[in-house]
């Protein structure tokens, strides 16, 4: 994948850009707003790795020139600015995602694979009905079936599902799974995710007697779907 | 400004409007006075050339300051006007109407005197009225206005200049007083007695300090509780590390270790500054009206089964539907909040209730509850009971605490026969 990351922290910014090029990704770093686009124009980048705050062009106006003028490269903003309304800020400038300093590599990775996938399904947002192997989700009259059997799920485990399937084969984060089906973006300390988690499979692996949600140790989940025989 | 800087101002002031007052009401003084006398010399005008025409004779008997004079044929005359005042030069060559001219009396000084003159019939009648007396009752009033003007000045002068001068004085103190709360010593107190403005100023610059001093105690409470509660992380991921150093073989377990230590630190800070933004109001624009009773169906959702797979009973006592505006998600956090702490001191087995609306939110625990001396001590940060400072940071209810006064609302603590309640009862 090539990547564009601007950071202007010296030691952030190579850190980054050697762990992503040792990930097998093409990292371009920059540490100017200005060079930055100018890059951006010339080079077909598959995801932007923006920080908020840096010189010559600030990242939020970086991201809201960049999409005014019709460009769609899924964005991911790195910054210490974690409160609501940054993010919101954020993601009204057009950012797809918004990772908090200080975050795991790990994390990193996952939403770069998350939103790499999630910019391939963007067509599948709005459509009625979801299918993942043998798992058929209606999103409309929020009911689950698994080979053709209806699964009684409540809202939050449907939610969970629904993301799983967008993000299938990808590891999604605890942190992700947080913000996505319980909109909160501070940690609860509490087992919320494991619960949840733990119910969906009870319910949708055990009579099925197989496992389609691993557990990444440490770090998060991986949905793998069920070839259809 | 100085007060007294001030003072002198008004004083220029109060001069110049009353100097302008003094002029103005010269003026319409004097135009009513000349309005009335010619007025009356139109009637006396009148009279005489009536007199003049039916009996030909001027047998009037002119009062002390008026004169009427009749020349016939209209030939230019310089001379006595009735009796006892002498026009001075020739009344042929003074146009019809009124006029304010000297007449020369018979004893040859000369007066001011208002004489209206008009050709009538082929005759020039004049009728003269001195203004000598007027001129007098001008004078008069003049001088009454001059000496209550100097006098009122020195007397305002001296009230202003009394008062701005205690006025500076009490400016001074509430400025020494700043001085030292800007130097540190925020224990400095303004003492003004009285009750004016500057006393509710200095009142609330007093409230101001007293709170900025419970803010800067607070403050240093609470770094040297996060300097004291960061160091035991910060030695155990220092000493890992060391270890780590010290052996060839990386132990994958200690490295997560020391990642779950690091962790640790970084949610210190970030609940450390939650609440100091919470507290610092910049929260409040993010309030909306929600349905308690939707909201109470997700928090349930949400952490029923998290509390029952803890080995925990749980149900929601009551619910209503009313609408009660507040910051979703900092209710979360205070919810949450509630939730681990029942869920840290209850026995399993036991039964975490919930109760949403009518005006509050509540969560029941059958855990030991609080001691009542130590409910104001455990929404203090970094406050924790019995010290156990492997069970949590201690900033959770000083978050609760903060959450709730953002909302005005009242955060509930109260002990039971069969546990704690807690939660926030809004208003």
């Amino acid at each position: 994948m090539r990547i564009l990351l601007l950071e202007d922290d010296a030691r952030l910014g190579p850190w980054l850009k050697k762990n992503l090029t040792d990930d097998g990704n093409i990292t371009d770093l920059f540490s100017d707003g200005i060079r930055a686009e100018l890059a951006i124009k010339k080079i077909n980048y598959e995801i932007l790795i923006i920080d908020r705050m840096t010189p010559g062009i600030d990242g939020l106006s970086l991201v809201k020139k960049i999409r005014s003028e019709g460009n769609n490269i899924p964005v991911i903003f790195l910054t210490a600015l974690n409160e609501i309304e940054n993010r919101l800020e954020g993601f009204e400038a057009g950012a797809d995602d918004y990772l908090a300093k200080p975050f795991s590599f790990d994390e990193l990775v996952s939403r770069i694979n998350a939103i790499s996938k999630r910019s391939i399904n963007k067509k599948e947002l709005n459509i009625e009905t979801i299918k993942s192997g043998d798992i058929e989700l209606d999103l409309i009259k929020r009911i689950c079936f698994r080979q053709k059997k209806k699964i009684e799920l409540n809202n939050k485990e449907l939610t969970l599902m629904e993301y799983f399937i967008r993000f299938e084969g990808k590891k999604v984060t605890k942190a992700m799974l947080l913000e996505l089906v319980w909109n909160i973006n501070f940690d609860p300390t509490t087992s919320i995710i494991e619960t949840h988690i733990s119910r969906l499979r009870s319910k949708i692996e055990k009579p099925f007697q197989d496992r389609l949600i691993k557990t990444v140790r440490g770090s998060g989940y991986v949905y793998t779907p069920k070839k259809n025989i | 400004m100085s007060a007294i800087r001030q003072a002198f101002i008004l004083i220029s002031i109060y001069s110049v409007v009353f100097i302008f007052c003094w002029v103005i009401s010269n003026f319409f003084i004097e135009k009513k006075i000349i309005e009335n006398i010619d007025r009356d010399l139109s009637y006396d005008l009148e009279g005489i050339s009536l007199l003049w025409q039916s009996q030909k004779t001027l047998a009037l008997r002119p009062s002390q300051d008026s004169y009427y004079m009749i020349i016939p044929n209209s030939q230019g005359y310089q001379g006595r006007i009735a009796e006892g005042a002498i026009f001075p030069g020739n009344i042929i060559f003074f146009p019809e109407g009124y006029h304010s001219t000297s007449l020369i009396a018979e004893n040859g000084t000369s007066f001011r005197a208002r004489t209206l003159i008009r050709n009538r019939d082929d005759n020039i009648y004049i009728a003269a009225k001195s203004l000598e007396t007027q001129i007098q009752i001008r004078k008069t009033i003049n001088e009454i206005f001059f000496f209550s003007a100097i006098f009122s000045l020195i007397l305002i002068s001296l009230v202003i200049i009394v008062v701005a001068r205690n006025t500076q004085i009490r400016i001074s103190k509430i400025e020494t007083s700043l001085n030292f709360i800007k130097s540190g010593r925020l224990k400095t107190r303004i003492k003004l007695d009285g009750d004016d403005d500057l006393v509710k100023v200095s009142n609330s610059i007093n409230q101001t300090t007293q709170q900025l001093e419970n803010l800067m105690g607070q403050f240093k409470n609470q770094s040297a509780n996060i300097a004291h509660d960061l160091k035991t992380p910060l030695t155990n991921l220092r000493l890992s590390l060391e270890k780590k150093i010290n052996t060839k073989k990386i132990n994958q377990k200690q490295i997560r270790d020391s990642i779950h230590q690091i962790d640790e630190i970084i949610n210190i800070f970030d609940t450390i500054i939650k609440i100091a933004k919470i507290q610092s109001g910049s929260e409040r624009k993010k309030f909306s009206k929600v349905n308690l009773k939707e909201f109470g169906k997700e928090i349930f959702e949400t952490y029923g089964p998290v509390i029952e797979d803890k080995g925990f009973k749980t149900s929601i006592n009551s619910i209503s539907g009313n609408k009660i505006k507040m910051d979703k998600n900092l209710i979360f956090i205070l919810i949450t909040n509630l939730i681990q702490n029942a869920l840290k001191f209850s026995k399993k087995g036991t039964k975490i209730a919930f109760d949403f609306g009518p005006d509050k939110i509540l969560i029941k625990d059958q855990g030991p509850g609080i001691p009542n001396n130590q409910k104001n001590k455990v929404i203090k940060p970094l406050y924790q009971i019995n010290k156990m400072k492997e069970d949590g940071l201690g900033l959770g209810l000083a978050m609760v605490k903060a959450i709730c006064e953002i909302h005005k609302a009242d955060l509930i603590i109260k002990n039971n026969s069969t546990g704690l309640i807690m939660g926030i009862k809004f208003k």
